[in-house]
Order: structure tokens, then C-alpha cells, then sequence
């Protein structure tokens, strides 16, 4: 069946669903989607893994009279009476719930138009195309030197459609395209072998420079060749956009999310027009940027989505919101309905995303405004202290600890990057460092659900086995 | 499920295209998960997902292909087997090493594992009011209690395995998952706490571990990080405790003893085989076969009996986990280790329940002879490297002087590489316990570890005074 076909029956079989079920609950709400994807995996110089499918599904919400809400999903969406009776079970849920007066669903919405987010060659691409783009990024890769062997590699490729309704009348649908180009490499010498470097591609169309991505890859890879060890000290480090994306976003967004600050477990609950980073120090949510990986026109649940300032020259400014949030909070929502975004939230992995499960308060594009200067020119600045492009580890949102392995890490002296680390850790509180931030680059870096800057922190504490 | 298995046995007569040289695998799954959720003693959430699929891979010219579909008719089966042979004829152009399984014996099985008391059972009411006692016992206790949330999860399976070698294996369990996230603060101290109780089987899972005692071992463990300081710094003496124990198993030692990983290079590579790679007092396995653990299976999804592998023994290194492909290119059997979370991703080297041999010591014996160092206790998850470089999170730290325990700390990170700090593990304590846990491998997975505590050097990241 074509995808198309199989997309309009997905939609009147939600539709019929919503319109069986009004007359029993206050307000009902669908979200479904379809994509069809293509990863090509590589594992230790081969390709190893030639894979397609198609994924879609729907997830039913009901709030019932007195404030009850229920969910239920199910990827079973092209007979009726399954989909009919995924509502029902929804309804079913709902019953025994605790009734919650915050809980509601958004009336009306009018989304931007958002250009670039799907490319018709990511939906017409060939095996043997993509095979030909895994393939040079891995040959690319090896190319450079012969110490250099990819380990880990995939190219991922989505397009479909996403779309909500509800029976308060928000009926919405976006078709989107996405990419990534995952390289992952070691370097080898002697008896020596380093732990794994990446280079990461995300894109809404088919912008792929594979050769160019194994080329930096390798030479990312070999500078990690002869670590050496160092002694404890605090002091001044450079963050990768990497490292600010993998943890200094995690204990950000935790603070920053409107269902978090409700239960006060946010570190910011109460901290509304104070003073929280620097004074250099901005971030946005924008899910509007053209052509923008991360970009989303209305949110998970059908509202639509829009640039707000969540910090403003180190001021707190703003929460994230969904409308059940907003509703708690008096506020008006952000648009930050998402059922994608979950952290290592173990519950959330075993259920899965999209419309397997409700949605959260998360950012879908949280933006650190750019500085002025290049990195190099915040290293070259540094007397005594270290670059650090990857940690291994996982913070703690709660209190704001970072406590984590240099997995990829190099000495600055006198301004220039020097040796690669190891059997070093670096330490501290991300909360405490946003006070700390000495210095912000011009360079910015595209992740799943931001798009960050490198950070000079000073103050950072880096622990080694010597003395 | 019996539709979709006779759809999928229709379809592979129908397809002329198919060779008798393609090794083809089919795998279906109908898979239902319900989850209550409780934020502050009130029903946040109560959801129930339904899934179903097939998933096919077919090996051709000495590659594979994999095709996914959750649109189970007959047609869409069809055509989701011709394009997973496709798939695989058109990557087989880009191998260097072709893929050659030896035939693998045809097995035609049914098995359910034991559920004593199904979820389905229990009243959405009865569940919530069992949550919510949790829930207030735990705040009745701790009135510096910021935020309590506990997600009781059900998952049911029902799979089928169909193999072009002749193979027809049905399996059905159930797995329940209980997480407990704290987060509690004292003056401007925020300490977050987590427990996690799970096991293949039902909702006996509350008669194994009582509510009661459920909300006693929290409050007992996290009250006293309320009073605690950072940890300190640096490289140091630690008896590591089951429950972190499980994390360092899992990160340090299981992830390297991956054949896949460990043909990375770095690790635990392929020379070490037969040479010793740890103290000789370790002696560690994989096991699918131990029942109530989360990595509970009869078969793995390549249809090989998930019989126990010893890993290490004694210190010397004897195998590592394999699926069949891994396996062939190192000339040995493969060991029931190829996983896939469900039908929608292909199967991958996976630990099921990895365990460690328990020793001679008790834990007071491996304590009292530290004469600075401390007992790391609870898991906030860890990460491993291909080259045995690991990290995790613990969650609180009882400092060690002159042999006896002084004072807790708050929780940090340790890191290490897994052939360093393995080789100084000098004691292991004559118990092990069954604990759940969950991997991120490429895709997900729930697995469980059997462990007792350790004595080994490690570097601790801690915020204290270095």
C-alpha cells in the first residue's frame, strides 16, 4: 500500500474514532503519525545492517466530565473497531484517574509555516544511494589513516506525517523529512587503542558530506593517541558543544520545565526575574528556524509553536509550558508539548515515544545564543586548563551534579591544545557553572533538542589517579 | 497472534523469489504495556499501549536485509519479505566479508514462563491504592520530601520465531518493573534517590518485596544523605555493594565481553582469550536461564537456547556473547545472545542476566581490612567505551577510617578501565542477589544482573575536598 493512501486511512479512522467517542467524554484527542525509515548500520568496518520498515500508530487522551484523563495506544490503526476500541480503553483509564482540574487540551491554533522541513529526496532515495553514503563515510574514514577503523556507524532516514486532532477542533498535520549521519571511530596503535570519537550530521533533507564528515572523524580519532594522566587541580575548561548538549542541557531543561516547577523539583521554582547565568548568558526556545532539524511548526498536542526567551542576559525570564502546566501555572503555554523528548528516563524507553505515550513539558529546540569569538580563540586564552570535546556519564537533574569521565579530552597550555587525557574525571555543579562562564562561542552545534555553543567555565574541578 | 503466524507461513510458500540458499527469519510479537503512574501520592497517569508487528531478516549472498511492518496483512507481510531480501542482495555488493552461518538445528517449541499472579488480574484500583500506600509511607517519614514519583510498568509478551531451517518457537512472559524517583531538600541541599525492584514474572513481585518494607529500605537510606557532604576525590579503596555492584557488571565487564564490542578492539579483544584479564577471585557468566530475572528467555530471537556462558572463570578469560554471525567469524557456537527489544529492530548482541560468582568474604570481612576508603552503595547508571573505559553513578558513600564506618556522603561517579580495575579486586562476598536493570545499546532492552559486593581500587569523582 502506498504510504499516502495508507496516511488518509490512518486520519479518517482517527477521525471516525473522535467522532464515536464525543458524546461519552468532555473532550477527546488523537495523536498519530506514520513514517517510513531506512538505516544502514556499520559495525566494525562492514556494513552489517540493510533495514526498512514503516512505523505508525495513533494515541488516544479523554478527559471526562470531572477532570479524569486516560490514554491508551495502538499501532494496529488500519481497522476501525482497534482503533475504536484504543478510545475506550482510554475512556476506560480515565475512570479511575484522580481527577486533576489542570488537565485540558488546547481550542484553537494557527501554526506557522515553517520552509525546509521536508526534502522529497529523502523519500525518493534508493538502496544503493544510501548504501553509497554509509559506504564513503566509512571508506572516508579509513581513508585518512590506516591507524583509523570505524567501529560504529549508521545512516538514518525518516519521512512522514504527524498529525493531531481533538474535538475542541485542532486538526493539524505536518509532513517532515530528517537525516543522520552517525560516524564513530578509534584510532589504534602499538597495543594501544582509543576509546570511541563521533561525528554527528542531523538535517531535515539529504545534505550529506560524508567524506568530509570521515575525514574530520579520523583526525578527531588519532589526536586521542598517547593520553596522558593529570594531576588533580580547578581551573579553567573549554566545553564542546557536545559536552554543553549531552549535560549542561539536561540539568538546564529539568529547571526550566513548567510540570517540574509545579512539584517543585525544579532548582529554579522560585527564581522567576532573578539572576541564574552570567550576564552573556541567553537561551531561547525556538522550534521556528527554517530548515531546522530540531524545527516543529505546532507541538504535540496541536499547539503552535513560537521563539520564547527563557533567559535573558542571565535573568530568568520564562518557564516551558504545555497547556495542562500552563493551565496550573495561570500562564499561557509555550508549546512545548512533546512525546519525544525523555532523557534516560527508563519508563519512558520501555514504552517507547511519539504516540505510544502522553506528553511531557520538554524543549524541542532550546537555543544558547552564540558568542563572538571562535573556540580556538577561547582556548587561546587559557594559561593552564583542558578542552574537553566528550564526557561519559550521566548528571543529576535534581541537584545539578556533573561527575563524569573524560572520554575525549586534551591539556591546554599557554593557549594551544596539547595531549590527549585519560583516567581523569571532571566535577561540579552545572547550576553553579552558569555562574562561571567566562567565555561563549560564535560556533553552535545542532543536537536532537538543541542547538548550543562551546562554554568556557572557570572553577571547574578535574580529578586524576596522580596526586 | 495465530493470524499474523499463518499469514507469515502463507506468505513464505507464496514467494517463488525466495532461495533455498537465504537463510530467511521471521519474528512476530503482539506486545501490551500498562503503566501507573503516581506523582505525589495522585494518579498522574494510567496508560495501556498495544503494539504488534512482524519483523523479517533475511541473510543473502552473505548479508542481511531487515524489513519492519506493523501492517500485518497479507499483502504488506509479503512485500515486507521480498524487500528484506532485497535489501539484503543490495548491501551484499558493499561487504568485503561475507556472512557464512553454519546450519543451525530446526526447534519447535511453545513455552510461557511463569506468571503467578497476572497484572490483568488486579483491579486498576487495587494497583493504585498498592502505589499510593508506597507513596504515602514515604511521605509520612520524610517531611523534607520535595517530589515522590513511582511508575509501576506491565509488559506482555506474546512472540513467534519462524526460521527458514525449520525452526517454530512461540514464547509468552511477563515483566513488571517497579521505579521509585526521590528528590528531597534541606536547606539548599537537593538530594535525588532512586530505587528499582523488577522481575520476569507477575504481580508477585509485591509478595517478594513488601510495601512495607519497600517504603522502610527508602527512608532508612535516603535519611541520612540529608546530613551528608560531598564526597571527595580521588583514586581509593571501595567495597562496591550489590546494588551498585550490578552497574559496574553490566557497564565495566559485560558491555567489553560483547562480541561485537570486543571486536572493536581495546577491551577484552580476542588475543586475551585463555590469558588472564581479572583477579583470580572473579569468576563471571551470562545466564538467560534464571528464572525472575529481568533477562529471563527460553530462546534468544535467533532461535538458540539461552543456556548460561561462562565469561571469565577465575580470572581467565573463556568467551565472550555471541549471535550467530559474531560467533561464525570467531569459529565458535553462538550463545543465545542475540536480543532485539521487539519486532520493529533487528536482534544485537545482548547481555540477558549477567552474573558474578559470589566469594569467601562477608562484608564486614572486606571492610575491616580498609584502613581508608569507602562502601559505594545504589546506582544512578553508568556508560562503557569499546576499550573497557567505564563510568556510573552511585548514590550515596560510606567513608571507611581505621576499619570501621564513619560517615555517609552524597553520591557521585567513579570511572575506571575495566582490565585495570578488575585486576584489583581483592575480595567478593559470599552472596549475590538478583537486581533489575535496563541497557541503551543502539536499542533499548531490560536485563537483569546477579551479583554480591566487591572490594577494588577505583577513581571517584566526588565534589568534596580532593
Amino acid at each position: 500500500m502506498i504510504l499516502d493512501q495508507t496516511w488518509q486511512i490512518l486520519k479518517e479512522n482517527t477521525q471516525y474514532a473522535l467522532g464515536q467517542v464525543e458524546a461519552q467524554v468532555v473532550v477527546a484527542e488523537a495523536f498519530f503519525t506514520l513514517k517510513n525509515l531506512t538505516q544502514i548500520q556499520i559495525v566494525n568496518s562492514e556494513i552489517t545492517g540493510n533495514n526498512q520498515g514503516i512505523d505508525g500508530g495513533i494515541g488516544f487522551r479523554t478527559i471526562m466530565k470531572n477532570n479524569q484523563m486516560g490514554f491508551a495506544s495502538t499501532n494496529n490503526f488500519l481497522k476501525k473497531d482497534e482503533v475504536l476500541k484504543t478510545v475506550k480503553n482510554a475512556i476506560d483509564l480515565a475512570y479511575i484517574s484522580t481527577p486533576n482540574e489542570y488537565v485540558c487540551f488546547p481550542e484553537s491554533s494557527k501554526p506557522k509555516v515553517i520552509k525546509g522541513l521536508f526534502d522529497e529526496k529523502i523519500a525518493s532515495i534508493s538502496i544503493d544511494e544510501t548504501l553509497n553514503i554509509a559506504k564513503s563515510g566509512l571508506d572516508s574514514t579509513e581513508a585518512v589513516d590506516e591507524r583509523v577503523k570505524l567501529k560504529r556507524g549508521e545512516l538514518y532516514l525518516e519521512y512522514g506525517w504527524k498529525g493531531v486532532q481533538n474535538t475542541l477542533g485542532i486538526d493539524l498535520e505536518v509532513k517532515s523529512s530528517h537525516g543522520i549521519l552517525y560516524l564513530g571511530a578509534i584510532a589504534q596503535e602499538n597495543n594501544q587503542v582509543t576509546g570511541l570519537s563521533t561525528e554527528i550530521r542531523r538535517t531535515t533533507s539529504l545534505d550529506f558530506d560524508a567524506q568530509v564528515q570521515g575525514k574530520t572523524l579520523a583526525k578527531k580519532a588519532l589526536k586521542l593517541l598517547n593520553p596522558r594522566t593529570v594531576t588533580n587541580f580547578t581551573g579553567t575548561v573549554v566545553f564542546s558543544p557536545h559536552v554543553v548538549a549531552d549535560h549542561i542541557f539536561s540539568v538546564i531543561t529539568d529547571a526550566l520545565k513548567g510540570d517540574n516547577v509545579i512539584v517543585k523539583s525544579s532548582a529554579w521554582e522560585d527564581r522567576i526575574g532573578s539572576t541564574v547565568a552570567v550576564n552573556t548568558l541567553t537561551i531561547s526556545e525556538n522550534p521556528l528556524l527554517e530548515a531546522n532539524f530540531s524545527s516543529q511548526p505546532f507541538d504535540d498536542e496541536g499547539v503552535a509553536t513560537a521563539n520564547t526567551i527563557l533567559i535573558a542576559n542571565g535573568e530568568l525570564k520564562q518557564f516551558l509550558h504545555h497547556s495542562s502546566s500552563a493551565k496550573a501555572f495561570n500562564d499561557q503555554t509555550t508549546g512545548n508539548a512533546s512525546r519525544y523528548g525523555t532523557g534516560w528516563d527508563i519508563t519512558r524507553l520501555i514504552i517507547g515515544s511519539g504516540y505510544k505515550t502522553q506528553p511531557i513539558v520538554y524543549p524541542h529546540n532550546l537555543i544558547i545564543n552564540p558568542g563572538q569569538y571562535p573556540i580556538d580563540d577561547l582556548i587561546a586564552e587559557v594559561d593552564h586548563g583542558l578542552f574537553i570535546d566528550s564526557i561519559a556519564g550521566f548528571p543529576q537533574p535534581g541537584s545539578g551534579l556533573v561527575s563524569a569521565q573524560i572520554s575525549s579530552g586534551f591539556i591546554i597550555e599557554n593557549g594551544e591544545l596539547k595531549q590527549a587525557v585519560k583516567d581523569t574525571m571532571v566535577v561540579g555543579n552545572a547550576y553553579e557553572w552558569l555562574h562561571q562562564i567566562s567565555g561563549i562561542s560564535k560556533e553552535t552545534e545542532q543536537f536532537n533538542f538543541c542547538n548550543v555553543p562551546a562554554l568556557r567555565i572557570e572553577g571547574v574541578k578535574i580529578v586524576g589517579k596522580e596526586r | 497472534m495465530f493470524i499474523i503466524l499463518n499469514l507469515v507461513e502463507k506468505a513464505l510458500d507464496s514467494l517463488d523469489q525466495l532461495s533455498s540458499n537465504d537463510l530467511i527469519q521471521v519474528r512476530g510479537q503482539n506486545r501490551v504495556i500498562s503503566l501507573y503512574s503516581i506523582k505525589n501520592g495522585i494518579l498522574e497517569e494510567s496508560s495501556r499501549n498495544f503494539s504488534k508487528g512482524i519483523g523479517t531478516r533475511i541473510l543473502s549472498n552473505g548479508a542481511w536485509g531487515f524489513t519492519r511492518t506493523n501492517i500485518t496483512d497479507f499483502q504488506s507481510i509479503q512485500s515486507s519479505i521480498v524487500d528484506a531480501q532485497k535489501l539484503a542482495k543490495a548491501a551484499s555488493s558493499y561487504q568485503t566479508r561475507k556472512i557464512q552461518l553454519p546450519r543451525s538445528p530446526p526447534i519447535n517449541d511453545s513455552v510461557k514462563l511463569k506468571c503467578q499472579k497476572p497484572i490483568e488480574n488486579f483491579s486498576p484500583n487495587e494497583i493504585v491504592k498498592l502505589l499510593q500506600s508506597i507513596s504515602s509511607g514515604v511521605s509520612d517519614y520524610l517531611p523534607e520530601l520535595k517530589n515522590i514519583s513511582i511508575n509501576l510498568l506491565g509488559l506482555t509478551d506474546k512472540k513467534f520465531f519462524l526460521s527458514s531451517e525449520g525452526s517454530r518457537i512461540e514464547e509468552e512472559f511477563t515483566k513488571i518493573q517497579l521505579k521509585i524517583d526521590l528528590l528531597l531538600k534541606k536547606y539548599d541541599s537537593r538530594v535525588p534517590f532512586s530505587e528499582t525492584y523488577g522481575h520476569t514474572g507477575g504481580m508477585e513481585l509485591f509478595d517478594i518485596n513488601q510495601p512495607d518494607s519497600i517504603v522502610e529500605n527508602l527512608v532508612t537510606e535516603v535519611k541520612p544523605l540529608l546530613e551528608a557532604e560531598s564526597c571527595p576525590a580521588g583514586l581509593f579503596k571501595v567495597v562496591i555493594q550489590p546494588s551498585l555492584c550490578a552497574t559496574l557488571l553490566h557497564e565495566a565487564i559485560g558491555h567489553p565481553l560483547e562480541a561485537d564490542l570486543a571486536m572493536a578492539g581495546g577491551g577484552f579483544n580476542e588475543a586475551l582469550i585463555g590469558s588472564t584479564v581479572s583477579s583470580e577471585l572473579v569468576t563471571i557468566y551470562d545466564s538467560g536461564s534464571i528464572e525472575h530475572g529481568l533477562g529471563y528467555f527460553t530462546y534468544d530471537d535467533e532461535g538458540i537456547k539461552c543456556n548460561p556462558t561462562t565469561l571469565i572463570e577465575n580470572g581467565i578469560l573463556k568467551s565472550y556473547m555471541h549471535d550467530r554471525t559474531s560467533a561464525s567469524i570467531m569459529g565458535t557456537e553462538p550463545t543465545g545472545n542475540a536480543h532485539a527489544w521487539d519486532f520493529s529492530v533487528p536482534p544485537m548482541i545482548r547481555q540477558t542476566n549477567i552474573g558474578m560468582k559470589a566469594g569467601d568474604y562477608s562484608l564486614e570481612e572486606l571492610i575491616e581490612d580498609i584502613k581508608h576508603g569507602f562502601v559505594l552503595d545504589g546506582t544512578f547508571g553508568g556508560m562503557a567505551n569499546s576499550n573497557g573505559d567505564f563510568t556510573f553513578g552511585f548514590q550515596r558513600a560510606f567513608q571507611i577510617k581505621q576499619r570501621n564506618i564513619e560517615k555517609v556522603h552524597l553520591g557521585a561517579n567513579v570511572s575506571g578501565n575495566a582490565i585495570g580495575v578488575f585486576k584489583t579486586i581483592d575480595g567478593v562476598s559470599n552472596k549475590s542477589i538478583i537486581r533489575p536493570g535496563a541497557c541503551g545499546k543502539g536499542q533499548f532492552a531490560i536485563q537483569g544482573r546477579v551479583v554480591p559486593a566487591i572490594r577494588c581500587n577505583i577513581l571517584i569523582g566526588g565534589k568534596g575536598g580532593i
